[in-house]
């Protein structure tokens, strides 16, 4: 138990650290990468001449789309200062998104609206469109805004999908400043293809934060004087200019901001527009329109250019950062699981092998990996168990990694694109590339922990599933339809929580099997699984009808009982082999023979209780249940995964598997090592049981007499 | 041993963080440095121009001034970038006079030294340099990177040709079999001023090219000149299996119109897709014939498509027969949707 509590620890250790090393390789490889596209990009548009297409009428048509929620407070300059942006072939649609305040009436008043008859001919389904307006002034003759119910940005979004006319979408936050040169730059990588279509196409965003702005126009550029605008002057200088120009030239891009990005309208039609389910809808719409072109099997590129095209506001205050992040890890999260089917999927490329597992990995799973790494520490730093050289290393190498890439990232942006051209700005920048890994890194961490948590909650989740308690749609229904749909909750519930209940129980046999092949102890894993599966088979549908029986008189306590048993079943099955391990005999009903005390003494003399086995057990038992008590909270709509559990548990009990199990070797230790040990203490307790109760022995028997 | 690794790996990357930080600053110090220096030698250069342009070269102090930086490669860079945005900015004898600064100075020289590299950008800045310059003297230079296989330096050949030769620097056209950018056509069509009397054999060649991209620039050649002769060329390609190509042709056929156009277009309508049959509609839009009355009536009320009946109710207002769509919409047989067309079409206030 020591030992295997020690491996454990160092198992854990090793994870952390590879976990580390490969983090450390994605991003050189990113910065690498970056460079080159950076440069090449700065190479190839040294003497782009963009004037021919400013006013040329063969250059494609643009329709820029800007979804407003209550923005009356600025949405006349911010329209004002679209209309300025330098482009000929171009349509303005604005969406007020049934804003509470004055927006519509601000604009129908400054730019001369009058609302007009317009056949919306995009088929998108939307929420219902009060008007649209025109304007009476020729020089406002690329204005539409659009006035709706409110619905959402992705729904306002795709009423200006329906409404525009142009060949691409620039889609974009109404508050957002734009270069005047912004959709010349855009529309460039368009019209440049050739054998690949590009389908979407976004360029760097900057802050906004503490820039001087007339007119809609940034005059002056400023770094944000708050830590935490500094913060993310940095990171987005990280995310534009090394991670989306890296992975645009290596043609596994998969976000284009929302914030603006521009994409090619038949596309974005075909896939059936924004998901207004999501709240990253757009991630889920690029990785929906590669999705797209992967099936249809067409060359295709979503690029990203390194020019700073758009300048934005982002949160200076804690709170309204958290809940952004907040937003953006459970927008990843759905957009994942939306798409899974395509992960690790080799028909679709790049995008099934690469983009979306490291999305999983790195971005999905790095906040959670890095709060584990925390949460560790601290279990660690209780029960004194710290290799504090050990630790202060690897805390410090990881650290220093994260500041080498900032200040990679600021070398980067210097030598393409730099717009922080102030002494100060930079060293602001250098020195927020130093602090960033503690005052910055880890409120994201937090937030991004507090989403996933929160995706599990909340009721748009994973979009497929429902928190509709049933108990709500109850009310009303006769008694067979109470039943029918209890009965369906149940067994939906019980095939999710039983795979993953499965699952860990198979992981705890793999760790069994290996555990014994690190001792050398003789084992024969087809008799090892084959038992044990056997064993759980038997367990999930006994378990099923006892969930499925009590969910019929308290939800709560039918919850609490299929969670306790299967994390019983998991963490007990480890003490019952490690018991094996130690003694080389199968623990059974013995067990409740020894007093409290006497348990105590055995464990004390053996040497079990020690921290390092405490630590495991506490670990084990947070990761057996965390797991089940998550899925438990969620809801799916996964019918095929309770139906294909009942039908694979139940054909499994019902094949002979004698053949292979009856087979006994001359080694009694090999023999019991591939039993399942839960069988024999079940079976142990049971004849136990019977033993103590003649009555109930003498009743069986007399039944089996009369049979 | 473990923790003898990690200390190995941990100074190594604490190095070069260090190391890191030291060439940012560095270079953000040289960097700064250079933009001050830029910032005033920008100064001088524009001054210089400006001499060049109104003052015909007279002031010898920035004569000397220019002499002195002109031995830092920067500097040249910078002179060189700065006459070569000036000459676009200008035109007629200015631009004459600036040009003379090119050669005055030896920019040339220093252009022509990024032939000797390999590198693509460079090869593409230096085509690009010279024919901003307009070296004509560089021509043939020039054309030996026709073939290149880099697409960008190539691309910049074929504009350089172009903006050189004019019409004839096209030729490269007549074999060429990778796929000319949107880009591209956009910038050979801007450099192509006139075309010559046997250009129109040439263009002919090209609208039966198997390359698509030439057929396209072909017919945005034709819509851009308008060579009537080659109106029965284009015809034939009404019915070519690229539904781009048709769409293009459309138009081009249109902008050489006569008196059978609309029976051409009336003639192979039916048969069309729909992003064909909204190009005839609007092509015929703009020939203002007002004998096509039935035909637009006719498909805003029977149209396969939203779009089309839109079009075609537009293409009504055109032509002066609003009152056929008053009608419509007075009718009570007329369908909600189809008012709904004709409301759009008029764009009726509400």
């Amino acid at each position: 138990m020591i030992e295997f509590s020690h491996v454990v620890y160092e198992i854990v250790i090793w994870l952390f650290i590879l976990y580390s090393v490969s983090v450390f390789l994605i991003y050189l490889w990113i910065a690498i990468y970056a460079l080159k596209a950076n440069l090449e990009y700065k190479n190839d548009n040294k003497f782009t001449d963009y004037s021919i297409i400013s006013t040329n009428p063969n250059a494609p048509m643009f329709s820029l789309i800007a979804p407003a929620y209550n923005e009356g407070m600025t949405i006349v300059e911010n329209v004002r200062s679209l209309l300025s942006l330098y482009y000929q072939n171009l349509e303005i649609i604005i969406i007020n998104d049934g804003s509470k305040d004055d927006s519509i009436v601000k604009l129908i008043k400054e730019y001369e609206l009058e609302s007009v008859s317009f056949l919306i001919q995009g088929q998108l389904e939307t929420n219902e469109v009060r008007g649209v307006y025109k304007s009476k002034n020729p020089a406002f003759k690329k204005l539409i805004v659009v006035d709706k119910e409110n619905g959402g940005k992705a729904d306002a979004l795709n009423v200006g999908i329906n409404i525009s006319s142009g060949d691409y979408l620039v889609c974009i936050d109404v508050d957002c400043i734009l270069e005047q040169d912004a959709l010349l730059k855009l529309a460039k990588p368009f019209l440049e293809q050739t054998e690949k279509k590009i389908i979407a196409c976004g360029g760097v965003i900057r802050l906004a934060n503490n820039c001087k702005v007339e007119n809609g126009k940034i005059l002056e550029v400023n770094i944000p004087k708050s830590r935490l605008g500094r913060a993310q002057a940095l990171e987005y200088i990280r995310a534009f200019v090394l991670g989306r120009m890296a992975w645009s030239r290596a043609s596994g891009l998969i976000l284009i901001s929302g914030a603006f990005g521009a994409f090619e309208r038949k596309t974005v039609l075909a896939c059936g527009g924004y998901d207004k389910n999501t709240v990253g809808e757009d991630m889920e719409l690029v990785v929906r329109m590669r999705r797209y072109m992967e099936e249809l099997n067409e060359p295709y590129e979503v690029v990203n250019i390194p020019d700073p095209l758009c300048w934005t506001e982002v949160p200076e205050s804690k709170e309204i950062l958290q809940k952004q992040r907040n937003r953006w890890m459970r927008g990843t999260m759905e957009t994942l699981w939306k798409h899974r089917k395509m992960m690790f999927n080799p028909k679709y490329g790049k995008l099934g092998m690469i983009s979306l597992p490291y999305w999983l990995f790195f971005e999905l799973l790095g906040p959670l990996i890095e709060f584990s790494g925390y949460f560790l520490f601290f279990i660690f730093l209780i029960f004194g168990i710290i290799n504090w050289q050990f630790f202060l290393l690897l805390f410090a190498l990881v650290i220093s990694t994260g500041i080498l890439y900032s200040i990679y990232s600021i070398l980067v942006d210097l030598l393409s694109k730099q717009v922080y051209t102030k002494r100060k700005d930079f060293f602001a920048l250098i020195t927020t590339a130093v602090l960033e890994p503690f005052n910055f890194h880890p409120i994201v961490v937090r937030a991004g922990v507090k989403g996933f948590v929160d995706y599990f909650k909340k009721s748009h989740g994973w979009g497929e599933m429902t928190r509709q308690g049933f108990t709500a749609r109850k009310s009303g229904l006769t008694w067979k339809e109470k039943i029918a749909i209890i009965s369906q909750e149940a067994f939906r519930k019980w095939g999710m929580i039983s795979l993953v209940f499965l699952v860990l129980f198979t992981l705890s046999v793999i760790t069994e099997w290996q555990w014994y092949i690190y001792k050398q102890s003789p084992i024969s894993a087809p008799h090892l699984f084959i038992n044990n599966i056997t064993f759980a088979s038997a367990l999930c549908l006994f378990v099923g009808i006892l969930y499925w029986l009590m969910k019929f008189i308290n939800e709560f306590w039918a919850r609490c009982f299929i969670l306790v048993v299967y994390s019983v079943v998991v963490v007990w099955h480890f003490v019952l082999f490690l018991f094996f391990e130690e003694t080389q005999t199968l623990l059974g009903a013995e067990t409740f023979y020894f007093s409290l005390t006497d348990v105590e003494k055995i464990l004390e003399m053996g040497g079990i209780l020690k921290t390092e086995n405490i630590v495991f057990m506490i670990l084990l038992v947070l990761c057996t249940t965390i797991p089940l008590w998550i899925t438990e909270r969620s809801n799916f709509k996964a019918d095929i995964v309770a139906y294909g559990l009942f039908a694979i548990a139940f054909i499994w009990l019902v094949l002979p598997k004698e053949m292979i199990t009856a087979q006994k070797t001359k080694n009694k230790i090999k023999d019991n090592a591939s039993e399942s040990k839960w069988i024999h203490f079940f079976q142990s307790n049971t004849d136990d049981f019977l033993e103590e109760h003649p009555e109930i022995n003498h009743m069986l028997n007399k039944d089996q007499n009369q049979k | 041993m473990l923790v003898h690794y990690l200390i190995t790996v941990f100074c190594i990357v604490l190095m070069l963080v260090l190391l890191l930080i030291i060439t940012v600053l560095l270079y953000a110090f040289y960097r700064f440095k250079i933009e001050n220096r830029m910032n005033i030698w920008s100064a001088i250069i524009d001054r210089k121009i400006v001499d060049v342009i109104v003052m015909a070269d007279e002031d010898e102090f920035l004569e000397q001034e220019i002499d002195q930086y002109s031995l830092h490669v920067d500097f040249r860079k910078l002179f060189l970038e700065k006459i070569i945005e000036a000459r676009k900015k200008f035109s007629g004898n200015a631009q004459t006079k600036i040009q003379s600064l090119f050669i005055d100075y030896d920019l040339r020289n220093q252009v022509l030294k990024k032939f000797k590299s390999k590198k693509p950008h460079l090869i593409a800045a230096g085509i690009q340099e010279l024919t901003e310059m307009y070296s004509v003297q560089d021509l043939s230079l020039i054309r030996q990177y026709l073939n290149h296989p880099s697409p960008m330096v190539n691309h910049e050949a074929q504009y350089a040709l172009t903006v050189f030769e004019g019409f004839q620097g096209l030729s490269f056209l007549m074999d060429w079999k990778q796929t000319i950018s949107d880009w591209q056509i956009l910038r050979l069509l801007r450099s192509v001023y006139y075309v010559p009397e046997n250009g129109e054999q040439f263009i002919a060649k090209w609208l039966q090219s198997a390359n698509i991209s030439v057929v396209i620039f072909a017919l945005r050649l034709v819509k851009k000149f308008k060579p009537f002769s080659l109106y029965d060329d284009i015809r034939n390609l009404l019915n070519h299996e690229s539904e781009e190509v048709c769409v293009e042709a459309i138009s081009s056929l249109q902008s050489i119109e006569n008196s059978s156009t609309v029976k051409d277009f009336l003639k192979i309508y039916p048969n069309q897709s729909t992003q064909v049959k909204l190009q005839i509609i609007k092509e015929m839009n703009r020939s203002q014939d007002s004998s096509l009355r039935m035909f637009f009536l006719n498909e805003t009320l029977y149209g396969n498509d939203q779009s089309l009946q839109i079009n075609a109710a537009e293409a009504l207002i055109s032509l002066g027969f609003q009152q056929d769509l008053k009608e419509i919409l007075n009718n009570n047989t007329s369908s909600e949707e189809l008012k709904r067309i004709v409301r759009h079409a008029l764009q009726e206030k509400l």
